[in-house]
Order: structure tokens, then C-alpha cells, then sequence
């Protein structure tokens, strides 16, 4: 199921609701009875409902909802609430879900925030399931016609790497169909006409484009036009990678995301980037010098113990990679869950805990109406103190290397990138693979510190060791949960901003 | 005066070049670039194949088009263990490679169509209803060291869904294990209910592509589709060679039927 038909029918659920309570006003003399899973949402409640409401959370401070699991008590209190809130599948254990799902009296809105939220104007990022796929994905192209060059449907186009500089070797490879590899251009057996592919026009293809060692590399692709037997010459342009480091002041276009050709132009003769922006339905052009090709630390992988990928280097050994093809990156139909480290979500959640409540209690609607106004306009001001914060940390320092991945919302809202993180998920065991990931991560961006968050100390040992090894401070974020020093949101979040220029600016 | 005629000529040609809606015949497409993908046609939701083989893009009906997979796909399933779903090392399979092959036709799916930017939400349902053909059916990615990522495979219970992400044009491996006539039930759907559903029509190895499959499908009068087709004969060779299957197809594209909230 979608996330969005999930939202329809919570929303109904909300709408059932209004007949179902409006009269029987199940309000007892304490107030409404609430139910939260976590902390974090129990605050956003408490600061909509004011003093009509109580309210519980299920996780208990400081708690893991990733795995915190429910008790009969927690049932109990379930079955005696008004209305019921979760966050989204993928943030809680499912038997907590189920256990709210299972105890929710009949006709008491149970509201699921995160995919609601998005009918309230939430940000909503889909859930990565392969970070390695989650990067450019960067192919060959030949546009145009070029007539006026002599090209007919027969020509072909020859794309010759004649220079590269870097730190290591470029390696650009197909595999093929059956798992064949072919090699286009290999700078590590120096470049000869052997490291040169040639172009059917209207052509468009992927690769992969491997590099051995972390640093600036600058690959010179030379293009012709070959009519028959005759070669014309086309251009000839010098394209930049940032592997491992901060593509930050390499080049004004920063191409990270979506997809990107390097392109022969056959009417202009030029060789320049043509790009699709991420969820776009239009590209555009940049021309090689004005562009920095993006290859990040998620891109590392393990050259495999296959004889035919030997040319990669020996089996086990590290290289960057952006690979031949990204479909899979995402999880069909699923979304980050964790919505509030973007503070304007967390606006479009108290929006919709505010209608949810005054559907559960009319009479209260004045009151919550009020609460929720005097709340947003202090989320406003937190976002822009947040963003303010941040913006102090220069931005070629603004890499986030943290326990889980719970701050790619943070990162999208207030400009800083998720540079590694030990597992995705907390309930997940880091592997081998995943700690050299992580030690790689932090030499080659040189961060001066990573974040670890209160409730996560147990999977922090392996951050806390690889960040002593690699002479790192180690910070505090808080992601999922409160501690006994943070007690609400807001607080929160201005800790977060506040630890992370004190950490990295 | 010259140039008067040569506006009427050129809006002539524009008439008799500019793809109807529904063309007489199969185009059968044998090589160049094609995608399947949804679009708005007079507000409706509707999915097409974007036929890039002529001098610009055209968008035709799925019922308007056959692929047709020649022999230069022919090749034989590895001996490697991840291939091992394709079937026994060193027999024979049609592929059309994820990346162009010229002398094969390369399909695509794609959400770009400028169209569907307003009404197409994060990502778009493709779903495989089912096949019907002489052999299986598996369209798979290729991932950096040769791993294989099914999609779709006709092994597998109905309906299968992927999503492909809003604004996005991916290319995978479309292998058939026997030659003959496939007809691939695919539906392209938003999360709010928009879905348009489709036969996708393929013909792989030997024979006559543009009779293999029954000509009568959805939309026009049959006045409208008749002749040519029916000129050349029906094809008795496929009829027998499917036997079943054929009727089977007649119901499946009979049956065809498009949903529409938009």
C-alpha cells in the first residue's frame, strides 16, 4: 500500500471521528486522553492541547523506538485513549504499531503522522535502501544531428580519453547484459587509442566510473565525428571529479544528484555535461570547466573476487564508484521516517494534530486553535535559528557522520550533506564493509568530529572507536529521543544546531 | 506565390506524416530507442511508447506498436550461478541489452513527459499484470560487478509492481527464452489513483511481427483497421504454433480496459 491511500485513510479516520466523538464527548474529567509512541511527539501534542489533554508516550525517555517494544501496560493504555498518534512504520518496531493498531478503541482517530503530514505541506524524502546507488548517475551522450557536419544515421562518433590527472587510476566500464565487463577507458595502463569508444548519434549509455584513490581527478575526452572512412574533429573538453573530498570551490556546479551526460554536442562540436535535475522534466546544459562531478564516500565499494574485474585492482581493495545503473536505490513506495529534524515538517505535524484534536473534541477547538497558532509562530522563529546556526559552519564543512540515518531531513532543510553513518537503521549490526566505509568516510573529508545520539550509546561504541582511531572528536545529535538533560522539541533542535557549529565550524 | 504552395505542401505532408492516433497497422519497431510511459492525452492519464526511431519523438499506442527482437539478440545463458534464473548454462536466450545494441531495438521507461510533472507524486506504480508467450519472460538491471536485479519475471506470482521515480528514464535487460509472440500486461499507475493499462506487444525471432498478434484492439471501428492487415492473410503458422494462447491474447487485449480519475 502507498503511503499516500495510508494518509486517505487516516484522514478519514479523522473525519469518521467527528461523528463518531462529537457527541458522546468521551473527554473524562483529566482531559483527552492521548497516546504517542515517542517523546518527540508527545511534546508536539502536549504543546497543541495545552492543559485539555494528557498525554503518554510509549517509548519511555531516552527509548529506541527503532526497537523499543510494547508492553501489556502499553496495550492498556492504548485501549483507554481518545486518540492515538505514530509516527510511520519504518520509525517504530512494528509490534508497536500493532499493538496500537490492535488496541485503539473503535472510532478513536489513530493518526498516522508522517504520511499524513504531506496533505499539510510536509517535505517528504523517499527511503534510501542502497546508499551506493544513491548518488549521480552519469553516463555518455551524443546529441544533435550534425548535419551540417556530413552525420548521417550510419556515422559514428569516437570518444577518446587522452589525459587524465588524479590520485589514482579512472577506470569507465560497462558490464555487460550477462555480467561482462568491457573497459571504455582505463588511465591505470596509460592512455593509448585503445582507451577510446565509439558512438552510434542520438546515442546514450551508462557506465561505470570507478576510481582507485580518493582526491581531484581530470579526465580529457577528446570527441570526432567518423563519416565512412573520413574523421572530423570535434572538441575537445577537460570534465572534474571530486572523489572522497569536498567538491566545495572546485567548480561553481556541484553535479551530485539526478543524472548527468558527458555530452558530444555533433551541431556545436562541443563536449559539455547535460543534466536532469532530480524529479525534473527538463535538462540543461553545463559546460565542463563551470562543473564538478560529485563522487562521494557512499559511492565506495569492494572490488569483487571475480578475475574479470581485476583490472579494478585486487580483489578486497577499496574504490569509489558510480555505478552503471541506480534504479533500486529507494525503497518502492517508502519514506525516511524521521520527518521533525526539518523543523517546517514538524510545523505541518502540529497542523495536523491540531485538526486531529479538535475533530476528537469540539469543544476544546478554540483552545487548540490557540495553542497551535502561538506554537507555530514559535516553530518558525526555531527554524530560522536553526538555519541561521548552521549557516555559520562554512560550507565545504558541512559533512554529518552520525550513528543511523536519521538526519537526512536536517541536512536537506538546513544544507549540510549526510556524509556516512555506521548502519542505516539502528536495529541493524555493522559489518566489516561498513566500518571501513565509515574510517574511509572521515580521512578522506578530514571531519573534525562525528555525532553520536544519547539513546544510541550501545551502537555508538563502534563510532566512538573508528572516531579515536581516526583522532575525531565524537558530538552529540539528538535524533529519535530525549534525554534527562533535553526535554522537549524545540530544545532539541537548537541543541543540534548549536552542537554542530560548535563541532565542526 | 512559391511559397504559398510550399506552406500547403509542407501542412499536407504534416497531415499525411503526423502519426494518427491509430495507424492502420502494427509499426513494428526493430531497432532505435523506444519507452514505455504515461502521459496526459486530453487530461487523461494514458500510457504510450514514445517512439524516438524516426526524426523526432512520437507517441504511439501500445496496441499501435510491436517490438520486434531479431536474431542479433540471440545468445546463450552463461555458466555463471547468478544467471542460473535465465535458465540452464549455454541455452538459448533473446536479450536486449540495457545499453544499446544499433542493430536492436532498446526499450526504456520513463516518467519525463512534461505532461504528468504536475500529477505524478514522488513515484509512479509500473505493474505487470501477466504474460502470455511461448517462452518466460525476465526484464532485469545489471549492477556494478554483474549482479542481476529482477524486475519483473514471468516466474513469479501476479501482479508484480516496481517504482520508478518521478522525472527518471532507466533502461534494463528484456530477455525471452523462445522465439515467438509475447504480449506483456503493464500498467503505469500514481499514487492517487491515476492508472492506464497496456498490452505491450513483442515478437522475438522468425516470422511476420506485424501479423503475429490479432489486429483488433481497443479504440477504432474495425472499418478503420481492416484491410491491410487482413490482406496478408492470418497467420495460421503463429495460430497453430500458440494455439491456445492466441485466444487467450484476444481475451487479454479484449478485455483491455483503461481507468481514469484525471
Amino acid at each position: 500500500m502507498r503511503a499516500p491511500l495510508r494518509a486517505t485513510a487516516s484522514l478519514c479516520a479523522v473525519l469518521l471521528a467527528v461523528t463518531a466523538c462529537s457527541s458522546t464527548g468521551s473527554r473524562g474529567d483529566d482531559g483527552l486522553s492521548v497516546v504517542a509512541t515517542t517523546e518527540i511527539l508527545a511534546d508536539l501534542v502536549r504543546n497543541v492541547g495545552g492543559e485539555r489533554v494528557r498525554v503518554d508516550s510509549l517509548v519511555p525517555p531516552g527509548g529506541d523506538p527503532h526497537s523499543y517494544e510494547p508492553t501489556p501496560a502499553d496495550a492498556k493504555k492504548v485501549a483507554k485513549a481518545d486518540v492515538t498518534f505514530t509516527n510511520h512504520l519504518l520509525l517504530e518496531e512494528q509490534r508497536l504499531i500493532k499493538a496500537i493498531d490492535a488496541n485503539a478503541r473503535e472510532g478513536t482517530p489513530n493518526v498516522s503522522l508522517a504520511e499524513a503530514s504531506e496533505t499539510y505541506g510536509a517535505h517528504v524524502i523517499p527511503l534510501v535502501e542502497n546508499v551506493g546507488l544513491d548518488v549521480l548517475w552519469l553516463g555518455l551522450r551524443v546529441r544533435g544531428d550534425g548535419k551540417q557536419r556530413g552525420a548521417t544515421r550510419t556515422s559514428e562518433v569516437r570518444l577518446t580519453a587522452t589525459a587524465v590527472e588524479g590520485p589514482g587510476k579512472l577506470v569507465a566500464y560497462l558490464t555487460e547484459s550477462l555480467g561482462k565487463p568491457v573497459v571504455y577507458f582505463d588511465s591505470g595502463d596509460g592512455l593509448s587509442d585503445v582507451d577510446s569508444t565509439t558512438l552510434p548519434p542520438a546515442a546514450h549509455t551508462h557506465l561505470n566510473w570507478a576510481f582507485t584513490a580518493p582526491g581531484t581527478y581530470r579526465l580529457t575526452l577528446r570527441a570526432a565525428l567518423v563519416n565512412g572512412g573520413e574523421e572530423v574533429r570535434l572538441g575537445e573538453s577537460t570534465f572534474t571529479f571530486a572523489v572522497g573530498v569536498d567538491p566545495t570551490g572546485i567548480a561553481p556546479t556541484v553535479l551530485g544528484q539526478g543524472h548527468t551526460d558527458l555530452t558530444v554536442d555533433l551541431d556545436t562540436g562541443e563536449l559539455y555535461t547535460f543534466n536532469d535535475r532530480a524529479g525534473g522534466t527538463t535538462q540543461d546544459v553545463v559546460p565542463a570547466a563551470q562543473a564538478v562531478i560529485e563522487v562521494p564516500n557512499k559511492a565506495i565499494t569492494t572490488v569483487p573476487d571475480d578475475p574479470r574485474f581485476a583490472f579494478l585492482g585486487a580483489p578486497g581493495a577499496s574504490v569509489h564508484q558510480l555505478p552503471q545503473a541506480v534504479l533500486g536505490k529507494h525503497v518502492h513506495g517508502e519514506i525516511d521516517p524521521h520527518l521533525w529534524q526539518d523543523v517546517r515538517n514538524a510545523r505541518a505535524y502540529a497542523e495536523l494534530i491540531r485538526d486531529t484534536l479538535r475533530t476528537a473534541d469540539p469543544d476544546g477547538a478554540a483552545d487548540y486553535d490557540r495553542n497551535a497558532r502561538d506554537y507555530l509562530a514559535r516553530l518558525d522563529e526555531l527554524d530560522a535559528k536553526v538555519r541561521e546556526t548552521v549557516a555559520k559552519v562554512p560550507r565545504q564543512r558541512r559533512h554529518l557522520v552520525t550513528t543511523h540515518d536519521g538526519f537526512g531531513y536536517f541536512a536537506s532543510a538546513y544544507e549540510m550533506t549526510v556524509a556516512g553513518f555506521v548502519v542505516p537503521n539502528p536495529a541493524q549490526e555493522p559489518s566489516v564493509e561498513d566500518v571501513r566505509k565509515l574510517t574511509e568516510t572521515i580521512r578522506n573529508l578530514k571531519v573534525p568530529a562525528v555525532f553520536m545520539e544519547p539513546n544510541l550509546a550501545q551502537r555508538g561504541s563502534v563510532l566512538t572507536q573508528v572516531a579515536r582511531d581516526q583522532g575525531v572528536r565524537v558530538c552529540l545529535l539528538y535524533g529519535d529521543s530525549f534525554d534527562e538533560r533535553t526535554r522537549n522539541y524545540a530544545d532539541m533542535m537548537r541543541h543540534n544546531a548549536e552542537e554542530i557549529v560548535r563541532c565542526l565550524a | 506565390m512559391p511559397r504559398l504552395i510550399q506552406a500547403l505542401l509542407a501542412t499536407a505532408a504534416l497531415l499525411l506524416f503526423t502519426p494518427a492516433a491509430h495507424a492502420q497497422a502494427p509499426v513494428v519497431i526493430a531497432d532505435g530507442h523506444v519507452d514505455l510511459g504515461p502521459r496526459l492525452v486530453d487530461g487523461r492519464w494514458t500510457l504510450q511508447i514514445r517512439d524516438d526511431t524516426g526524426d523526432g519523438p512520437v507517441w504511439r499506442e501500445p496496441a499501435d506498436v510491436v517490438l520486434q527482437i531479431g536474431d542479433a539478440a540471440k545468445t546463450t545463458v552463461p555458466n555463471d550461478p547468478a544467471y542460473a534464473f535465465l535458465g540452464t548454462p549455454g541455452s538459448e536466450v533473446w536479450v536486449l541489452p540495457q545499453v544499446q545494441d544499433q542493430r536492436l531495438v532498446w526499450p526504456g521507461w520513463n516518467t519525463q513527459d512534461p505532461s504528468i510533472a504536475e500529477v505524478v507524486g514522488r513515484e509512479v506504480d509500473w505493474r505487470l499484470h501477466g504474460v502470455t508467450g511461448p517462452g518466460r519472460f525476465e526484464l532485469f538491471l545489471t549492477g556494478n560487478f554483474g549482479t542481476p536485479q529482477t524486475i519483473f519475471s514471468s516466474g513469479r506470482p501476479y501482479p508484480q509492481e516496481t517504482g520508478v521515480e518521478a522525472g527518471t528514464h532507466v533502461h534494463g535487460n528484456w530477455v525471452f527464452t523462445a522465439p515467438g509472440a509475447y504480449s506483456l500486461d503493464v500498467e503505469m499507475a500514481t499514487a492517487d489513483g491515476r492508472a492506464d493499462r497496456a498490452t505491450l506487444k513483442v515478437h522475438v525471432g522468425p516470422g511476420d511481427p506485424a501479423t503475429a498478434f490479432p489486429t483488433t484492439s481497443s479504440a477504432p471501428p474495425a472499418d478503420t483497421r481492416a484491410g491491410p492487415v487482413e490482406a496478408q492473410g492470418v497467420p495460421w503458422g503463429w495460430i497453430a504454433a500458440g494455439g491456445v494462447l492466441v485466444v487467450a491474447l484476444v481475451v487479454l487485449l479484449s478485455r483491455r480496459a483503461r481507468r481514469n480519475d484525471g
